[in-house]
């Protein structure tokens, strides 16, 4: 037992004195040699256990996480498919806004008559556009013979109205003819339905006058003659002329402004103001 | 061949509790001195336990940002005194004494490192410092001791059988 005693007595003085002299030299250097030593020595290793546990945790963690990963993906599957939704019915509400505001800005723009706003809900059985039907009729003071126009241009006349809906033949139904002037020239002439042409949603320009100069892109707008439509309006374009070897025009085929397949909301002229 | 498997022993554990590798509820137990611990209650030699616990306390005083002087000397002296008491009681086996050698240790390092950065001891000190410090590694112990037993010192009981 001494002997352990004495080597352990040993042992303090040694310790000791080495950690007395380190603590000395820790005093008036700032810095601990066996210290540093232990450091420099060490830092590669912790780096390096360090990458490699990173790269390991890492890969844990992903397993470790990958059922949630798998939840986190579902939900934001889910979000993606709401969201495109949403964005779907956004696009919708901007396309109706923006439709509801050019009729909106027709109707401030027709003074002196009265109006009412209606919305498309049918189309013709035996041909899609020749005919529409509308979601207002006389409750709402539409009557037959009222005229229908949108905001790209002239619909049509009302030919049949119940309490709440009403039947328009548009300008391409073979049955309609309105009076129109060439928006360049102030040439007047009449554009009427053509069974035929009807089936390509155009309609035909008759009773021109013979020197009349019509060109193909003329725009026509509504003459106002016959009182049914505002003087004006824009009716169509012109797309073909048929003319003799004299030069005398036939007619002209007219493709109507307005899009009957994108045609949602009308405004019906009923009265003068 | 012992000295090698303590040097790789010691730089393994120092690495693993200097990088936190072996955190229990978030504290990193002091494996280094349940080593020693465990080390000097086995060998057979003295400086074999007294170098091991003077390296353990160089490590751990230099990576582990506690007072490099205090933890230097308390290693090596707590080698030391555990080897010269390691036969003490008789007939106990070796692991009730590393816990009960680790765990006085524990407790008494926290505290005087305690005083040593506040110049006071308070119950505080005990409960909140050096009775989680004891547990942990009371529980460090239990782990390092059958571990080093299986890996340094087997062979060497198994000779002192043979002889």
């Amino acid at each position: 037992m001494s002997f352990f005693k004495k080597k352990a007595g040993v042992t303090v003085i040694v310790v000791a004195v080495i950690a007395a002299l380190l603590t000395v030299i820790t005093h008036f250097t700032g810095e601990n040699p066996v210290s540093n030593a232990v450091r420099a020595v060490f830092a590669p290793f912790r780096s390096g256990i360090a990458a490699v546990s990173g790269a390991v945790s890492e890969r844990i963690n992903f397993i470790r996480e990958a059922g949630a990963y798998k939840e986190q993906n579902e939900q934001l599957v889910n979000e993606i498919i709401e969201l495109k939704k949403q964005n779907k019915e956004t696009a919708v509400y901007r396309e109706e806004n923006e439709r509801l505001n050019a009729l909106l800005e027709l109707k401030n723009s027709i003074q002196g008559y009265s109006t009412v706003a209606a919305s498309v809900i049918g189309y013709s059985s035996n041909h899609w556009y020749d005919s529409i039907e509308i979601n207002k009729g006389t409750l709402a003071g539409i009557n037959t013979g009222n005229t229908v126009i949108a905001a790209d241009g002239i619909v049509g006349i009302v030919t049949d109205a119940g309490p709440n809906w009403a039947v328009v033949n548009t300008v391409i139904n073979p049955e309609s003819a309105t009076g129109i002037a060439v928006a360049r020239t102030g040439d007047i002439g009449v554009i009427e339905g053509d069974a035929e042409l009807c089936y390509d949603s155009l309609c035909k320009l008759t009773f021109v006058d013979k020197g009349a100069n019509i060109i193909v892109g003329d725009i026509l707008v509504t003459s106002g003659t016959g009182g049914i439509y505002p003087p004006g309006l824009n009716v169509g374009t012109i797309r073909d002329i048929s003319a003799d070897n004299m030069g005398t025009i036939n007619y002209a085929s007219v493709e109507p402004m307005v899009d009957f397949k994108n045609l949602h909301e009308v405004l019906v002229i009923n009265g003068v103001q | 061949m012992k000295k090698i498997k303590l040097i790789i022993w010691i730089a393994v554990l120092v690495l693993l509790e200097s990088m936190g590798y072996a955190r229990i509820f978030g504290a990193v137990p002091a494996l280094t001195f349940a080593f020693l611990v465990c080390v000097a209650l086995n060998d057979d030699d003295f400086y074999t336990a007294a170098v091991t616990g003077g390296i353990c306390g160089m490590l751990a005083g230099s990576l582990l940002g506690r007072s490099f002087s205090f933890i230097f000397i308390f290693y090596t002296i707590s080698a030391a005194a555990v080897y010269t008491f390691r036969k003490k009681p008789r007939y106990t086996h070796a692991i009730f004494k590393a816990v009960f050698w680790c765990g006085l240790l524990t407790a008494v390092m926290e505290l005087a490192l305690f005083a040593l950065e506040t110049g006071s001891i308070s119950l505080f000190a005990l409960y909140s410092i050096a009775l989680p410090s004891v547990l942990y590694n009371i529980a460090a112990a239990l782990v390092i001791y059958p571990l080093i037993m299986r890996t340094v010192y087997n062979e060497e009981k198994q000779r002192k059988l043979i002889t």
